[in-house]
């Protein structure tokens, strides 16, 4: 009895070996796990952005998946905790500009360290715009050099990059 | 009299999300302003984690019936459709999708490199799919 008990154990221990020995000679396992076909990927600077002619934006997503129905964006930020608002604004701000290269966008994923979030995107060109209108407004307001408003809070202006430089600064 | 054209003032995406995330940062940083040496630090590190991403996006992670017919092929959506109604309603059908879930991309990984491994899966799957669809059309 102990014997076949004991048969029975190194058969499993050798099974489970056996696994995780092909298991990591084979496979690389994408931690994404978005399931979906590749179809495009930011290299870097060397990688141009995409052009949206009507609405004068220009971007590039860091991923973009074959998914039914149209394309999946996929924004990626390295820093742990939550997604903000200026991720979002960002995507889809990306996904428009990606959408004027023929790339049609209807979702998105915003992934952090620690979170992973999905949002829907209109249908229409247009709705997508407006719902970024304000921030496009303000980016041409900065660049033809007028003075802009700002938003401070604790934990942005930490991690701001010109808060050494900044009136604003909200700090601890 | 010719109308003098605006120009276009093209934006992109990463300064419209900065805009959302403080007008007045794209303010300081489209009048030129010097990022701080921790912010650069952290863009170096961005980037970096970015490649990385690339590396595990360019990864191949199927699973056996969207390896063997495409991930929109009717017969996956069978499958994902039996998996949907009939394993995941129950305790011992999720522990039989997660460990196929855990099995399926070491078995897809060696089936694209051995064509004898392929054609079995093949054959395996090809009679469960036949099954499902008959069933289906029964009902």
């Amino acid at each position: 009895m102990i014997d076949e008990l004991l048969y029975l154990l190194f058969s499993a221990a050798a099974l489970v070996i056996a696994f995780y020995s092909i298991d990591r000679k084979f496979v690389k396992k994408n931690k994404l796990c978005i399931e979906g076909k590749l179809v495009w990927t930011d290299e870097g600077r060397q990688t141009k952005p995409f052009f949206n002619n009507d609405y004068g934006v220009l971007g590039k997503p860091d991923l973009m998946y074959k998914i039914k129905g149209g394309i999946l964006a996929v924004e990626y930020k390295s820093r742990k905790g939550e997604i903000y608002e200026s991720d979002i604004v960002q995507t889809k701000c990306a996904s428009l500009a990606a959408r004027g290269s023929g790339y049609k966008v209807i979702r998105f994923l915003v992934i952090t360290s620690t979170q992973k979030q999905y949002y829907d995107l209109p249908r229409s060109d247009k709705a997508l715009y407006k719902e970024i209108e304000p921030y496009i407004v303000y980016t041409r307001q900065a660049k033809s050099g007028s003075k802009l408003p700002a938003t401070p809070g604790r934990f942005k202006c930490k991690s701001c990059a010109f808060n050494y430089k900044c009136t604003y600064v909200q700090e601890d | 009299m010719l109308k003098k054209r605006a120009k276009k003032i093209w934006v992109s995406a990463s300064d419209v999300g900065r805009a959302a995330f403080c007008p007045h940062y794209l303010e300081l940083k489209c009048k030129g302003v010097k990022a701080s040496h921790q912010a650069e630090a952290s863009r170096a590190k961005g980037d970096a984690s970015h490649d990385q991403l690339n590396r595990m996006a360019q990864d191949k992670r199927c699973y056996i019936a969207s390896h063997l017919y495409g991930i929109d092929d009717s017969r996956t959506e069978a499958l994902r459709s039996f998996r949907d109604k009939n394993l995941l309603n129950h305790r011992p059908g999720k522990v039989l999708v997660n460990i196929y879930y855990r099995l399926s991309p070491t078995l897809v990984s060696i089936s694209s490199r051995i064509s004898a491994v392929d054609q079995c899966l093949r054959f395996i799957v090809n009679g469960i799919v036949k099954r499902l669809l008959e069933n289906i059309k029964d009902d």
